[in-house]
């Protein structure tokens, strides 16, 4: 893991409790991955993760993909503004399993294609070579998301 | 080294068709290529970038963002495939 990866809350709006994301864990123009412990007790677990925060976790996933997008795009800290973003599509998704307390859940997210204010990804939720969450994710960023 | 594939209009076409109907819902009856794909077929912003992206993977080929910005009709989505693929219309009708 390199030391030069940012913190999430340096590319994404989103703060406890509803961050869903504790590290990231890879980051080029093209990925991200990052990293969450499901932990008893925290938002949204019962014992396991709840689906939608599976689908959550990957769009943040995909928010630090924009971020990073953001900051090379400004040339240093992006504008909070440029950093928002709505997920307006899903497609082909699939959940198989909810992640348990205690265990690590990777979200990867790779670029598909970007078009304007438009972000499309291919995403999926894995514990080790356990796949519990894929498909397509479509977001509009940046002002007026 | 290996030829891309040539495609005729007429091709070009009936891939491009066969994505409007089976992606988007698009009614066989309303592709014209005068139709506009906001107003006449119904496809939003949101539309856009799934349709430049199933677009790519038919023809395997890479629409820049530029030129997805200038497409209103289906005429403009027959043409800008045939451009990226090195051919142009004229040659083709």
């Amino acid at each position: 893991m390199s030391s030069d990866l940012p913190q999430p809350t340096a590319l994404l709006p989103h703060r406890p409790p509803i961050l869903c994301i504790d590290r990231i864990l890879a980051l080029s123009a093209d990925e991200a991955v990052c990293e969450l412990e499901v932990r008893d007790g925290d938002h949204l677990v019962d014992g396991a993760l709840w689906e939608g925060s599976l689908i959550e976790g990957l769009a943040q996933t995909a928010a630090a993909l924009n971020g990073r997008f953001q900051t090379e795009a400004a040339g240093g800290a992006p504008a909070a503004e440029s950093l928002r973003g709505l997920l307006v599509g899903l497609r082909g998704l699939t959940v198989t399993r909810r992640p348990r307390a205690g265990e690590r859940v990777q979200f990867r997210v790779t670029l598909i294609k970007r078009l304007g204010p438009m972000i499309l990804v291919a995403g999926e939720a894995r514990c080790d070579d356990e796949v519990l969450a894929g498909g397509r994710l479509k977001f509009f960023v940046g002002p007026g998301a | 080294m290996a030829e891309s594939k040539r495609y005729t209009l007429e091709e070009v076409t009936s891939i491009v068709n066969a994505i409007m109907v089976d992606e988007f819902e698009v009614e066989p009856a309303d592709l014209r290529p005068e139709a506009k794909l906001n107003e006449d077929l119904g496809l939003d912003s949101l539309d856009g970038v799934d349709m430049v992206v199933a677009i790519e993977k038919a023809f395997h080929c890479r629409i820049a963002e530029e030129e997805a910005r200038k497409i209103r009709s289906l005429q403009d989505v027959y043409e800008r495939v045939l451009h990226r693929l090195g051919q142009s219309v004229s040659n083709e009708l």
